[in-house]
């Protein structure tokens, strides 16, 4: 999230340097009789040198004609050495001016490193705000957090900047986890330029869902069309369709921010409505670690989890998960391995007991700023305790898509196909079982006010296997609102 | 400002729509955007009434020189608009380019037609100034206004040529020497010959 909208944000002010100041409303109707008088106004004052009065005269121009050619002048205008409003007076103002275009056009051709030491000429010269920002952009986007806070905080004392910079000083504080301090941070951002106002107001929720301790419930209602719960997903004869609903809370804790240990702790209840045998009360902790940089960061985590069923204990189970992720550009690869360690309570369960591993691996690739999309393979290692015959290997590909229509909505799609070989003949069946399954995932999240968002999901599964019995087509559907607040 | 516009303009439609929108500008300190309305309502306009607040708004924006061209341009082109308010706006011009004999004839006809918080200002400038218009100045600053002369001569400005050789009379005048008296009144009659009006 973060990323996307620091390359908006830096390819605005990379491309347009007068974007620092505050836009005017359009005048209302085109008027290109009026956006000639004002362009005729601007071009007066430039040819006398006269460039801050050339460019009020060809924003004026633009608000009467957004198309007018005075869009050109003015871009023009603010490329010049103090073009761009600034103060930029006394003996030193042209070489500074040229160190600053100069970081600019780094800047834009994506050479951060080289614009940094442009912007750094600059400032030597005498502190330049202008400057501090846009080799603070540069400093923020190499990951170097501390030294782009450094330079934002001082951009920020100049008032026409200071929106920018309190932007910026939110998005850092929002990746140091610092919830509270980053939603004042974009508040300020949004009050203060309105051009700023999406994005930062986008953050702001995710600020408010940050944090370092943050709360969170959903509370769902759905329908399943093949109520089962056999430990390795098959389907139990006999049971029907059913409707339920779900309350579930959680807390989690980073008291080092983003980066660091943290631990999590929740529980869920979910009630069917008509076969109480399956309702399921769940409570979970893990406790883990998590080391980010700007472009990767690995996760160590080991959880508990207990489950009853129809009111008696069902499972209790010790898991480890590490995953990674790394970005590359628009590329993100990630890879991940979970285990865990299942002891069914059950005697219909029991021989379900051992030892479950997942592993899988995925690349993906943004386009634009609103869809990423990727490919994967996992591969599932199924180890009873007691019966090779329920022992299984399972692997396959997966795809999946992701979306952000808007800055508020997300729709994230997952396909998959698996080959499931169990270990041995199971006597019962005097066959060596052999399935295959298409699974299909859907989840559609839309921000309401303040922590409230609606949650749709959808999951189906065909399955297919050697055993007739296990043929079948499972259809679950979920609505539900997830509360999430970051309350330190 | 706002008032005085106001009260002379409707505000509907060609100049007087922009004269009113540079006013509101000028009222609310933002004499860049104020500037660039006169601007253009100069641009339109069939007299030279909105020189006269182009070159109030210079005086505004600290640009004394191109205000004092501009208030030569406006008594040129529209003497019937000049006021007390504007000759107020026109010896700050001349005090800020250092014309003090110049700020000082203005400041002595601003009456209370510019509004008392005007005229008491004005009498109050006036009275800084006396001491200063009544002393000798060296040779080194009447020197100091006829290169400030020939340099708006060779911009092509002779109204402004004229006013600093104007001022190098007046140092000149009041000393014993009359200190190249004779070369600023030769030069004056010169930029005054040689006038080129300044485009807007």
């Amino acid at each position: 999230m973060i990323a996307p909208a620091t390359l908006v944000l830096v390819a605005t002010l990379a491309t347009e340097p007068c974007a620092f100041e505050k836009p005017r409303a359009l005048a209302g109707a085109v008027d290109r009789e009026a956006a000639a008088l004002y362009r005729a106004v601007g071009d007066e004052a430039r040819a006398r040198g006269d460039l801050e009065t050339a460019r009020v005269a060809y924003r004026e121009a633009l608000r009467h004609d957004p198309k007018s050619s005075a869009g050109a002048a003015l871009r023009d205008v603010c490329r010049l050495p103090g073009g761009n409003g600034s103060s930029r007076v006394g003996p030193s103002a042209a070489p500074m001016a040229d160190g600053f275009s100069e970081g600019v056009s780094l800047l834009k051709k994506g050479e951060r490193r080289a614009a940094i030491v442009a912007f750094e000429r600059v400032r030597a010269a005498g502190e330049d705000p202008a400057a501090a920002l846009l080799e603070g952009v540069c400093q923020f986007d190499l990951g170097h957090e501390a030294r782009a806070r450094e330079l934002f905080e001082i951009a920020q004392r100049d008032r026409a900047l200071a929106p920018t910079a309190s932007f910026f000083l939110g998005m850092l504080a929002l990746q140091a986890g610092e919830g509270e301090r980053a939603t004042m941070l974009l508040t300020e951002a949004a009050a203060a330029n309105p051009t700023l106002a999406a994005n930062a107001s986008t953050l702001s929720v995710l600020a408010r869902r940050g944090g370092r301790l943050v709360l969170s419930a959903l509370s769902e209602i759905g329908y399943d069309s093949n109520v089962e719960l056999v430990p390795d997903g098959t389907l139990m004869p006999g049971v029907g369709a059913d409707g339920a609903a779900l309350l579930a809370a959680g807390v989690t804790g980073r008291l080092f921010g983003a980066s660091g240990p943290y631990m999590r702790v929740g529980g869920l209840y979910r009630k069917q409505f008509v076969i109480s045998a399956f309702d399921v009360g769940q409570a979970s902790g893990a406790l883990g670690g998590r080391l980010a940089g700007r472009t990767a960061d690995v996760t160590a985590e080991y959880g508990y989890d207990f489950v009853a069923l129809g009111g008696a204990p069902y499972l209790s189970a010790h898991r480890l998960l590490a995953l990674g992720h790394a970005t590359f550009g628009d590329m993100t690869v990630a890879a991940s391995y979970a285990v865990r360690l299942e002891s069914f309570a059950t005697t219909a369960t029991d021989p379900y007991s051992g030892l479950r591993q997942d592993a899988e691996g995925r690349v993906s690739r943004r386009f634009a700023a609103i869809a990423s999309v990727g490919l994967g393979y996992r591969g599932e290692r199924d180890d009873t305790s007691h019966d090779p015959a329920l022992s299984y290997i399972e692997h396959g590909p997966l795809a999946l898509v992701e979306l952000e229509p808007s800055a508020a909505t997300r729709v994230f799609l997952q396909g998959r196909f698996s080959w499931r070989l169990y270990d041995a003949i199971d006597p019962d069946l005097a066959v060596r079982r052999q399935d295959r399954y298409l699974d299909g995932y859907l989840v559609a999240e839309i921000d309401l006010r303040g922590a409230w968002t609606a949650r749709l999901t959808a999951t189906g599964r065909r399955a297919f296997s050697n055993v007739a019995d296990f043929r079948y087509t499972r259809l679950a559907t979920s609505l539900g609102l997830v509360y999430t607040f970051g309350v330190l | 400002m706002l008032f005085l516009v106001s009260a002379s303009v409707r505000a509907d439609s060609g100049h007087d729509a922009h004269l009113f929108a540079g006013a509101q500008h000028f009222q609310a300190g933002r004499f860049t955007e104020a500037l660039v309305e006169f601007r253009v309502a100069e641009r339109i306009a069939t007299d030279g009434a909105p020189t006269w607040y182009v070159a109030a708004t210079l005086v505004k924006l600290k640009r004394p020189d191109e205000a004092l061209s501009a208030f030569a341009r406006a008594e040129a082109t529209d003497p019937s608009d000049r006021d007390g308010l504007f000759d107020y706006y026109h010896a700050l011009a001349c005090y800020d380019a250092r014309l003090y004999h110049c700020a000082d004839r203005l400041l002595a006809i601003v009456g209370d037609g510019a509004g008392p918080r005007i005229a008491g200002q004005a009498r109050k400038i006036r009275g800084d100034l006396a001491a200063l218009v009544t002393s000798m100045a060296p040779p080194a600053t009447i020197d100091w206004y006829h290169a400030r002369g020939q340099a708006a001569l060779r911009a092509g400005d002779g109204a402004l040529a004229a006013a600093y050789f104007e001022e190098a009379i007046a140092w000149a005048a009041a000393r014993s020497d009359a200190y190249r008296l004779e070369g600023a009144t030769e030069a004056r009659a010169r930029a005054k010959a040689t006038h080129v009006e300044p485009k807007p």
